[in-house]
């Protein structure tokens, strides 16, 4: 923010010097060109109120993009309880809180359904620290149960094939019907998940620095929701974090070719 | 204010002197009048600025390695194993729910009590992976108290003005009492132990597709959907394009300090 205020103020004031040079110059082209550089450096520096982090990186570019950021935007820490991402001299490091939140709306009287919908104002002051509270919706990757599902059919079929007591061939026959209506079920449903979770960021010098204050932080705020939600809130870790971070997991691959696959007309 | 002062001036100057510039002083007058018009734009509705300067441009934005966001600003691309992610976010503010500024009444409690209901069918209905995100940065309540006693103090003078005009309007009376009595409230409620928070509230969501366009196609319908969903909660839903989805993205992995969250999202904040 620093750096913005002294690109404003150099710019501007240089957008003034011009002006004033301008004045003191009798050949009216040079006063003209002045006036449009003035014009020009008044615009930059105005615009690198909010743009001081691209038209740096703009200038510098050549093609047609412009380089913000190109490591991975998060990091994992070996230890996998925070994720890390350095920006400039600075580490960031977050920690990420899930809170098992089970119970539905169908389930709770007037009251309980109040004191639900206060809840999130009620979670937004318990951190002194900004932090993010986060309801997300995600489809569960079933293809491990289908998976599953269609070994345990072929090794019914299988059996079927080669199984002559009749008693046993009704109960394999049975057993595969079984496995043929779950395959079905698990198809036309998509089943989903709604998870609850805080993440809150501290910054350090380095990444030692960063994760023991995110940890702390996230911490704190993890015994702050239980005793405010009676529920136990916990850091999260590894599988977890990445569920909340990383968009391979939230939309997993397999649920997209299988979801794509599902749109093609043959 | 003072960057909006600070920036105009140097047009303010040049439309001013445009005499001076001779032949060239009406050019100089209407590119004076076009730079204090682009300040106010890039001030207020930078999101239109910003895209338009970049498709101009044709510039592509690196945003993390494999992730792009496109010359239209309206998504953060990633190809990972031959298929397309596309990322896009809602500002989605449900103020009128927890946030208000007044006192819960009972009208305001029914419809909390809807909203629970409301909440559990939408996330029934919808059938892809979506995220209601809130960023929460507490206040000083000291300095906030402060600000409050200073805007009572302020609309009281200019109530005590305006009655003591020749001609008072009452609308104007009206409207100064309103904005008194909401300040009150809030200081009632500050002296009840609340804590003054800020709060930053937007919907993300993630399209996918074995093309770019399908990918963005497929964002673009479920961002729809999600808009038309969030609807009935009564929320104030914009679509985020320009310099605020770069940070959204990266707030995906950060939540950054208080001031630079400030000056980032100082119109939602």
């Amino acid at each position: 923010m620093q750096t913005q205020l002294m690109y404003f103020i150099t710019l501007i004031f240089a957008s003034w010097a011009v002006i004033v040079f301008s004045f003191l110059i009798d050949i009216t082209i040079v006063k003209f060109i002045l006036a449009l550089v003035a014009i020009f450096l008044g615009l930059l520096g105005f615009s690198m109120r909010y743009y001081s982090y691209i038209l740096i990186p703009a200038i510098k570019s050549r093609g047609n993009k412009i380089n913000l950021y190109d490591d991975p935007p998060y990091v994992l820490s070996p230890s996998g309880n925070v994720i890390f991402r350095r920006e400039g001299n600075s580490v960031y490091a977050s920690a990420f809180v899930k809170i098992p939140l089970y119970k539905s709306a169908s389930e709770m009287n007037n009251d309980e359904k109040l004191e639900f919908a206060k809840l999130f104002s009620r979670l937004a002051i318990i951190s002194q620290y900004p932090f993010k509270i986060v309801s997300q919706v995600y489809l569960v990757n079933t293809s491990i149960h289908k998976t599953t599902i269609i070994n345990n059919i072929n090794e019914l079929e299988e059996k079927i094939a080669n199984e002559k007591d009749e008693r046993v061939l009704d109960r394999l026959k049975g057993a595969l019907t079984m496995w043929h209506n779950l395959l079905d079920g698990l198809s036309k449903a998509s089943p989903r998940d709604l998870v609850t979770f805080v993440m809150v960021s501290a910054v350090g010098g380095n990444e030692d620095e960063a994760s023991n204050l995110a940890m702390q932080r996230a911490e704190e705020i993890a015994s702050g929701i239980s005793s405010l939600t009676g529920v136990n809130a916990s850091v999260a870790t590894r599988d977890e974090i990445l569920l909340f971070c990383e968009p391979t997991t939230y939309v997993p691959i397999e649920l997209i070719t299988e979801k794509l696959r599902e749109n093609v007309v043959v | 204010m003072i960057y909006l002062g600070f920036g105009a001036l140097t047009f303010i100057i040049l439309l001013f002197s445009a005499g001076a510039y001779g032949p060239f002083s009406i050019i100089v007058s209407a590119l004076a009048i076009f730079g204090i018009a682009m300040i106010f734009l890039i001030n207020y509705a930078d999101f239109l600025v910003f895209p338009v300067v970049t498709m101009l441009l044709n510039k592509e934005i690196i945003v993390g390695k494999d992730y792009i966001i496109p010359s239209k600003q309206d998504c953060v691309l990633r190809y990972v194993n031959n298929i397309y992610y596309a990322i896009g976010y809602l500002t989605a503010n449900i103020y009128n729910y927890v946030f208000t500024a007044e006192q819960v009444s009972e009208f305001d409690e029914e419809r909390m009590l809807e909203s629970v209901d409301k909440w559990e069918n939408l996330v029934s209905n919808i059938d892809f992976s979506f995220r209601y995100n809130i960023i929460a940065i507490g206040e000083d309540v000291q300095k906030y108290r402060e600000d409050i006693e200073g805007k009572i103090g302020f609309y009281e003078f200019q109530l005590n003005r305006e009655m003591m005009s020749g001609n008072p309007n009452q609308q104007t009376i009206d409207e100064l009492q309103r904005k008194i009595n909401v300040m009150r409230a809030r200081l009632e409620r500050l002296s009840r132990e609340e804590r003054p928070v800020s709060a930053i509230m937007y919907i993300e969501t993630i399209g996918y597709g074995v093309t770019e366009k399908s990918a963005i196609d497929d964002l673009n319908a479920k961002l729809n959907r999600l808009q038309v969903a969030f609807n009935i909660f009564d929320v104030s839903i914009t679509r985020v394009v320009g310099r605020e989805l770069y940070y959204l993205f990266n707030s995906d992995f950060v939540v950054y300090p208080k001031e630079t969250l400030f000056s980032i999202f100082a119109k939602q904040a």
